[in-house]
């Protein structure tokens, strides 16, 4: 697979062969053709941000069940990446742009999630419920399911007749009309290609075989999906290291797999330098609603309890607040309150110059990830840290979103997620509503949410580092399909 | 309640050197735990645990044969042997982990059964205790775990162990059983799941309206047992409580017509006699009785309970076979399917007797050439050991035999 080279701007659509015409991709080839890079990132940050969410719901909801299935048709709707693949009826035709998406994106993934088991673990079970998803949503269509096998070698016999006689009477007992059974195609296949059933008695086990219908293809699917998927990650891990020798994909490949963890920010020396003054108009502009949040209850409190200063504080380390500045800052604000300048000194500076790595173990502290933030240390009264999608009541939440100006349609819309337990996902949406874009941020990482921001006010209005016009050759994809 | 055989400290550090030395069957363990007669391919990843005196315990002890094993065994004399799986590199060296992160690359797929689980469904005894009224559980667990994993799963080597105490272990040797994955294990357990729900559930057996073929066979081998079990050693209706306790399992709607229909009779067979046939004639507008409310309630009282987790985890471990129950003296033995309805778990050797029987044959001076278990009560549980190894063993004979023709015709060419 190319991708990139042209000059002229195309997309997606026009220059990758598609691979087969049903929406159950089996993923075996990487496409051919060339895609810029800008096309490159966007539907690799947008695959990804689906299986983000296919990863919050299968968390919240019983995976299969209806309420998980209207959630995520909810949620795909709302994010429209691969839209006539995932949400579209029956009937509307698929429409063969995104299948492509589909391809390229779930290839570039791959790239991304091979490196450590566990990305490769996180990545298997993402793709492997999305595959699902859409095997749900064809409902069984049993010619889309036979031009699958066929597109994939995959061959299946039905069993006898003579054969099916011998298991007659288990087959009707387990619901089957004689009439039915004789005229279903059973297939005998290896239990251990379809442990989903096996494991809630839904299918006939003998000897080690279970027989299952056409209906019960899904599962077959999927585990020969899974099978393969994880084949060629493995394959792929171990040649990851020439793909990444391509500085702009290896940097969005960084971006992609530090989801939770997220760059630590630790390092401040690369950053600009800020001033204590600036934080006023930063806080406004550019601080995700955890730290603007912080950063106004300091204004006007004069103090933050303990979690509270460390969040903030390490957010502003991460931001580029050098050490002077901060002092200067948390100085200036304590002391209009209750705590003495030389009360300050005393108490909090050795904190602060701790966090900075200037006092103690000499550790320098990371500033605190979403994740973090929404999993640990539950605020109590008079705390005002966290994350406000999680923590705020809710019309706590509404008033403030409104007077951050966010319009009633906009609200609405953020406190979807939020109320579905998707923090990240609605300060995400928080955020293309007050930069008024377009572009898809996840947001893992408030020090990010700070750095995109940045670079949307600043003009710079590509992610990542590359030079925005050189497009790129990416023939590594392709030792996958070698191998 | 018959008393279980206990048995002090001191008897069992004196008696172990001698059990182990002359009794405990190192040799076919070897042979066994190896999968091979060679040993060394499997034998030395395989993980094994010993439990000291005050409960010194010794994980990932690995061994490198036959010699090294017995050596260790007789130096330590172990109060309980545990067996882990074989991993992928010795766990011991640590330091030289050259292939990634240990991890177990082969397990015997295991069961257990603890009498415990069915505390709230047996009236004999509680906790540790067994006896000849509730041991019946144990029966039907294994004849239906023993038909699923044969006629099911087609796995053909199956060691059933009495656990010396209140359950049985099933270890499954077969190549694909040692090789499945933790889903696979994780499918199993729950195909032979049916009991559901801790103590804030009444029923817990719920069934499908067509009950899948595996369960028919499990509800024939229950109600073959059912009643004497039951009605006669349980008395399971016998009185108030006992039966205040069978109607929750009804909806609550029909609980007091069932319970006063049933309180006529004298006897707990009798009682469930009139549940039956009232059942078979209930009908009413309000509430819709389960098409399988019979064998659901036979299944509450009798489906095997498995530890799931157990079952599940590739590192966990299980007490080996031919151990002695540190409490009771009893020896881990086999169960022979066969023969099982004359096993009885309160008859099987205990250390001190077979030390005894040991020590008087040596007085009168029996045939040196007869083999020391063969002199004692063990001799038919390690036949039942002996004819499980030997079936094996013909997998592995057939492999050799396979990978000695391929190499026959590399030479040729």
């Amino acid at each position: 697979m190319i991708i990139g080279g042209g000059r002229k701007q195309e997309s997606v659509s026009r220059n990758i062969k598609r691979e087969v015409v049903s929406p159950l991709l089996m993923y075996n080839s990487p496409p051919d053709g060339r895609l810029e890079f800008d096309e490159f990132a966007s539907v690799a940050i947008e695959r990804f941000s689906i299986l983000q969410m296919f990863e919050t719901i299968g968390a919240r909801y019983m995976k299969g069940g209806n309420d998980y299935l209207s959630k995520l048709d909810t949620e795909l709707r709302k994010l429209g990446f691969l839209k006539t693949i995932l949400c579209s009826s029956k009937d509307t035709p698929i429409d063969e742009a995104e299948l492509n998406k589909d391809i390229v994106s779930h290839f570039i993934l791959r790239l991304a999630f091979c490196q450590t088991e566990e990305l490769k673990r996180w990545f298997i079970q993402q793709e492997c419920d999305l595959f699902r998803y859409k095997l749900n949503r064809i409902q069984n269509d049993q010619a889309i399911i036979e031009k699958f096998l066929q597109d994939n070698d995959l061959l299946y016999v039905p069993i006898t007749d003579s054969e099916k006689d011998g298991i007659m009477d288990s087959l009707i007992e387990m619901g089957g009309s004689p009439n039915v059974i004789k005229n279903t195609h059973y297939f005998k296949i290896n239990f251990l290609e379809v442990l989903d059933l096996v494991k809630t008695r839904r299918v006939l086990v003998k000897k080690g075989f279970a027989y299952v219908t056409i209906a019960d293809f899904g599962s077959v699917l999927t585990h020969v999906f899974r099978t393969r998927l994880s084949k060629s990650l493995a394959t792929l891990s171990r040649h990851i290291k020439e793909i990444e020798e391509d500085q702009r994909i290896s940097d969005l490949l960084k971006i992609l797999r530090e989801r939770d963890i997220g760059e630590n920010y630790s390092d401040t020396t690369a950053r600009d330098h800020l001033t204590a003054e600036s934080l006023d108009s930063h806080s406004i502009k550019s601080f995700p609603m955890c730290m603007r949040n912080l950063h106004e209850a300091l204004k006007s409190n004069h103090h933050l309890r303990h979690y509270g200063r460390l969040q903030y504080l390490l957010f502003l380390k991460g931001i580029g607040l050098p050490l002077e500045e901060s002092l200067k800052f948390w100085r200036n604000e304590f002391s209009k309150g209750s705590i003495s300048v030389d009360k300050f000194e005393k108490e909090y500076a050795y904190n602060i110059r701790h966090s900075y790595g200037k006092e103690g173990k000499r550790t320098s502290y990371t500033p605190y990830s979403c994740l973090k933030i929404i999993t640990s240390h539950m605020p109590g009264n008079n705390d005002y840290h966290g994350c406000p999608f999680k923590h705020f009541e809710r019309e706590f939440l509404k008033q403030k979103l409104k007077q951050y100006g966010r319009s009633q349609d906009e609200t609405n819309q953020i406190m979807d997620h939020a109320d579905s337990n998707n923090y990240q996902i609605a300060c995400q949406r928080y955020f293309e509503f007050a930069h008024k874009t377009e572009e898809i941020v996840p947001i893992n990482h408030p020090n990010q949410y700070f750095e995109q921001s940045m670079r949307l006010i600043n003009g710079n209005n590509r992610p990542g580092r590359q030079n925005p016009n050189q497009s790129i050759k990416m023939e590594h994809i392709k030792i996958e399909m070698t191998q | 309640m018959p008393e279980n055989t206990t048995i002090d400290d001191n008897t069992l550090a004196n008696l172990l050197p001698i059990y182990y030395k002359r009794l405990f069957p190192i040799y076919n363990m070897c042979k066994w735990l190896g999968y091979s007669e060679v040993q060394r391919e499997n034998f030395h990843r395989r993980e094994f645990s010993f439990t000291l005196k005050d409960d010194i315990y010794l994980r990932y002890q690995t061994f490198n044969d036959y010699n090294e094993f017995e050596k260790e065994l007789l130096k330590r004399c172990p109060y309980k042997i545990d067996i882990g799986g074989i991993y992928n590199q010795i766990p011991k060296d640590s330091k030289n982990w050259t292939h990634g992160v240990l991890a177990v690359e082969e397990r015997e797929l295991v069961f257990d059964i603890d009498m415990t689980d069915y505390d709230d469904v047996r009236y004999c005894c509680s906790g540790s205790g067994i006896c000849n009224n509730c041991w019946p559980l144990m029966q039907f667990a294994l004849r239906i775990i023993d038909r699923a994993l044969e006629d099911d799963f087609g796995f053909e080597h199956r060691l059933w162990v009495y656990s010396g105490r209140r359950g049985i272990h099933c270890w499954v040797g077969d190549e694909t059983a040692r090789k499945l994955t933790s889903q696979a294990r994780n499918a199993i357990a729950e195909y032979l799941t049916v009991v559901r729900g801790g103590e804030n559930t009444a029923k817990k057996v719920n069934l499908n309206y067509n009950m899948h073929p595996s369960l028919r066979r499990a509800a024939k081998i229950v109600s073959k047992g059912f009643e004497d079990y039951a009605c006669n050693k349980q008395n399971f209706l016998g009185d108030d409580a006992k039966l205040s306790k069978f109607l929750t399992l009804l909806p609550q709607e029909c609980r007091d017509e069932f319970g006063d229909k049933m309180r006529v009779g004298k006897t707990s067979s009798d009682r469930w006699k009139i549940f039956q046939n009232h059942y078979q004639k209930f009908t009413s507008k309000k509430v819709k009785l389960s098409q399988n409310l019979v064998d659901e309630i036979m299944f509450q009282y009798c489906y095997p309970r498995l530890d799931i987790e157990v079952t599940k985890g590739l590192n966990h471990l299980l007490k080996s076979p031919f151990c002695i129950h540190p409490k009771t003296g009893r020896v881990c033995v086999p169960i022979d399917v066969d023969k099982l309805e004359s096993f009885d778990p309160l008859n099987v050797p205990v250390i001190d007797e077979i030390c005894a029987q040991l020590e008087r044959c040596d007085m009168i001076n029996l045939d040196k050439k007869i083999k020391d278990y063969k002199k004692t009560d063990m001799k038919s549980y390690v036949e039942v050991f002996e004819k499980f190894i030997q079936r094996l063993e013909k997998t592995w004979k057939g492999n050799n035999l396979k990978q000695s023709d391929l190499k026959g015709m590399e030479g040729d060419f």
